[in-house]
C-alpha cells in the first residue's frame, strides 16, 4: 500500500495492518516522510516524535501478530499542542509555557487512541492559549492553509486542520471552546466533531475556558471521525464536567434517515451578506430533501445573545486563568491575546453572571426546538479562508475584527454545549462566489463548512446526516496538492 | 446609586471603555502599558457591545439560578418529540 499522496484513509491503514498486508512501522514511516517533506511549507507540526512513534508502531505490530483486534491499528495521528504528551512540555501555543515542567503522562484522549492501535507522531501548531480563530501564531509561526499557503487555516486547532488537509496524517485531535475545531475544519476542508459538552474527558489537556472547553477528533471522512470518536468515549472523574455515561457508539446504519426532521437555521444564521455560506447550507438541505428527509426552516431567537454570552464568558474565564501571567509576563504573550486577556480581567462580574443566566435561557430555547427537529443545519464560517495577516472583514456594512468573527456561526452553538459535526463543502459543490467580498478575500481556498447540530448526547444523529451528505458527495474532504517547492 | 430616570441613559449605555479602563485597571492589573492601550480599549468596546446584547434579553422569572458550571440539557428528542 503506497501513500505518497497522503490520501490513504486511516481505516484503510488499520484494515491493512490488521490483515498483515502492511506493518504499522511502514505506515508510520511513510507518514513521517511526508511530514518531513511538507511541514516546512505548512507549519502544522511544532514537534515530531519520531522515536516514540516508531517504537509504538513496533509494539502495535507485535500486538497484531499476537492476534489482538485493534480498530485503529497503525493509524498515525497527531494532537494540538495543548494535549499532554509524556515527557514533553505542553505549550498550548504559547512562549510562556515553554518553562513549564514536562507532562508526567499522556492526555487521556491520546491514551485511548493508542490503546486502540493509533500511533502518536507529533504535536500540532495552534493559536496561543486557544484564544484564536485565525491559525496565526507569533511564537511558532503561522500555520498555513494547504490549499493556498497565503491563507489562514482557521484556528485555534490550526495544525489539526492543516495536517489533515495536506495528508500528513489521517487523524488529529483538537479542542473547541467557541469554534476551534469547526473553523479550521471548514477552512481547511476536513471533518471535525465538537461533541456534547461533558462527553469527552479533557483530562491532560491545557484549559482555556472551563465552562466552554471541549476536545474532539478531526479527520478526512465521516467513518474515520466516528471510529476515533468511538474509542475516545468513556467517563473520567478527573474532568469535573465529564458526565458519567456509557459510550454511545456511533452506528449510522441503525438510524433510518427518512425519519429525521432537519431544521435549517435562519435569522442570525442566514445573513444576506454571507450568501456563499448560506448557499452551502441551502445546498445541503436541498440534497437531504431530495433523499426524502423532512426539511424546514427554523430559528433560534437567542442565538445572538448566546454568541454574546459566550464572548463574555470566554473573555472573563480565560482572563481569570491567565491573570498571574498577565501581571508578570504580559510582554511574553502574543499582543492579540494579551490585550484580550487584560480587557477580560477588567470586566464586571455582573456581566459574567448575566451571560451565564442568558446562556441557561438560551439552552432551554434550543431544547424546545429539538422537540420539533432532530438535526439543525447552519454555516460554519461567514467566509472562506482570509489571507494571513488580514485583520478585518466586512460585516453588517462595517469593518470588523477577523479574529473575533470567524466564529460568528460556531460560537452560539458551543455556548450551549450542543454536539456538532462540521462537514466540508468544496468549491465545485457550491459554485462561483457571488459577493465582491467573497471574491476579494476568499476565492483562493476551496472549502467552506456546514454545521450539523443535534440535541445534547445525540452525536449519532450528527453522524447520520453527515453520512447522508457524504454518500451523496455533497460534502467531501480531499488532500490538498501542496508543493514541496516554492 | 441615583434614582432612575427614564430620560437618562442607563449605566450600560453610558459605559465608556476609556474611562472604565483608566479607572478600574490600576486597581486590577495596573495601568496598561501605552503599547497595550489601543488593543485593550478595542476589546473593552467589543465586550461592551456584547454586554448590551446580553442585557437586552428579558430573563424568565424563574431563571434566576446562577449557572456557574454549565450542564447540557439532557433532552432526548427521539423519546420526547411532539407528535
Amino acid at each position: 500500500m503506497s501513500d505518497s499522496d497522503g490520501d490513504t484513509s486511516g481505516l484503510d491503514i488499520a484494515s491493512a495492518v490488521a490483515a498483515k498486508q502492511l506493518s504499522a512501522q511502514e505506515a508510520v514511516a511513510t507518514c513521517l516522510d511526508r511530514i518531513e517533506a511538507l511541514n516546512p511549507r505548512v507549519n502544522a507540526f511544532t514537534a515530531v516524535h519520531k522515536d516514540r512513534a516508531l517504537a509504538r508502531a513496533q509494539a502495535v505490530d507485535q500486538q497484531v501478530q499476537s492476534g489482538q483486534q485493534l480498530p485503529l491499528a497503525g493509524v498515525p495521528f497527531a494532537v494540538k499542542n495543548l494535549f499532554d504528551i509524556e515527557d514533553q512540555t505542553t505549550l498550548a501555543g504559547s512562549k510562556i509555557n515553554q518553562q513549564n515542567a514536562v507532562a508526567a503522562a499522556d492526555a487521556l484522549m491520546i491514551q485511548r487512541i493508542e490503546a486502540a492501535g493509533g500511533v502518536l507522531v507529533g504535536a500540532l501548531n495552534m493559536g496561543e492559549f486557544a484564544y484564536d480563530f485565525t491559525g496565526e501564531n507569533q511564537h511558532y509561526g503561522d500555520c498555513r492553509n494547504p490549499w493556498n499557503l497565503a491563507h489562514m487555516t482557521g484556528g485555534s486547532s490550526s495544525g489539526s486542520g492543516a495536517a489533515l488537509a495536506s495528508g500528513m496524517v489521517p487523524l488529529t485531535l483538537g479542542s473547541d471552546t467557541n469554534g476551534s475545531i469547526r473553523v479550521p475544519s471548514a477552512l481547511c476542508g476536513t471533518y471535525g466533531l465538537k461533541p456534547t459538552y461533558g462527553r469527552l474527558p479533557r483530562t491532560g489537556s491545557y484549559p482555556f475556558c472551563d465552562s466552554l472547553d471541549h476536545v474532539g477528533p478531526m479527520a478526512r471522512s465521516v467513518a474515520e471521525l466516528a471510529a476515533a470518536y468511538n474509542v475516545m468515549q468513556g467517563f473520567d472523574a478527573t474532568d469535573h464536567v465529564c458526565v458519567s455515561r456509557q459510550p454511545d457508539l456511533v452506528d449510522v446504519q441503525s438510524i433510518d434517515g427518512k425519519t429525521l426532521r432537519i431544521g435549517v437555521l435562519q435569522g442570525y444564521f442566514a445573513p444576506q451578506e454571507f450568501d456563499e455560506a448560506t448557499q452551502v447550507v441551502a445546498d445541503c438541505a436541498k440534497a437531504l430533501e431530495a433523499m426524502g428527509v423532512a426539511v424546514d426552516d427554523c430559528e433560534l431567537d437567542l442565538a445572538e445573545a448566546g454568541r454574546s454570552a459566550a464572548f463574555l464568558i470566554t473573555n472573563i474565564e480565560g482572563a481569570s486563568l491567565h491573570y498571574e501571567k498577565i501581571l508578570q509576563r504580559a510582554d511574553d504573550f502574543d499582543p492579540d491575546t494579551r490585550d484580550r486577556f487584560i480587557a477580560g480581567s477588567l470586566l464586571p462580574a455582573a456581566w459574567y453572571a448575566r451571560a451565564q443566566r442568558v446562556r441557561r435561557q438560551y439552552a432551554e430555547e434550543a431544547a424546545e426546538l429539538f422537540r420539533r427537529f432532530d438535526v439543525l443545519l447552519a454555516p460554519a464560517t461567514p467566509i472562506r479562508a482570509p489571507l494571513r495577516g488580514q485583520k478585518t472583514m466586512l460585516m453588517g456594512g462595517s469593518e470588523v475584527n477577523v479574529r473575533a468573527n470567524l466564529g460568528y456561526f460556531t460560537q452560539p452553538i458551543s455556548c450551549i454545549g450542543l454536539p456538532v459535526v462540521c462537514a466540508p463543502v468544496m468549491q465545485s459543490q457550491f459554485g462561483t462566489p457571488q459577493t465582491a467580498q467573497a471574491v476579494s478575500v476568499s476565492a483562493a481556498t476551496p472549502s467552506m463548512g456546514v454545521q450539523i447540530i443535534a440535541a445534547p448526547w445525540r452525536e449519532d444523529l450528527c453522524f447520520k446526516v453527515a453520512s447522508l451528505l457524504a454518500d451523496a458527495s455533497i460534502t467531501r474532504s480531499e488532500v490538498a496538492p501542496v508543493s514541496t517547492q516554492d | 446609586m441615583p434614582k432612575s430616570s427614564a430620560n437618562e441613559p442607563t449605566a450600560l449605555e453610558a459605559f465608556d471603555p476609556q474611562t472604565y479602563m483608566d479607572t478600574v485597571a490600576p486597581m486590577i492589573v495596573g495601568a496598561p502599558h501605552p503599547a497595550y492601550r489601543e488593543g485593550v480599549l478595542a476589546n473593552l468596546a467589543t465586550a461592551h457591545a456584547m454586554a448590551k446584547v446580553v442585557f437586552a434579553v428579558e430573563l424568565d422569572a424563574d431563571s434566576c439560578d446562577f449557572a456557574g458550571v454549565f450542564m447540557p440539557m439532557a433532552a432526548d428528542p427521539l423519546k420526547s418529540r411532539d407528535t
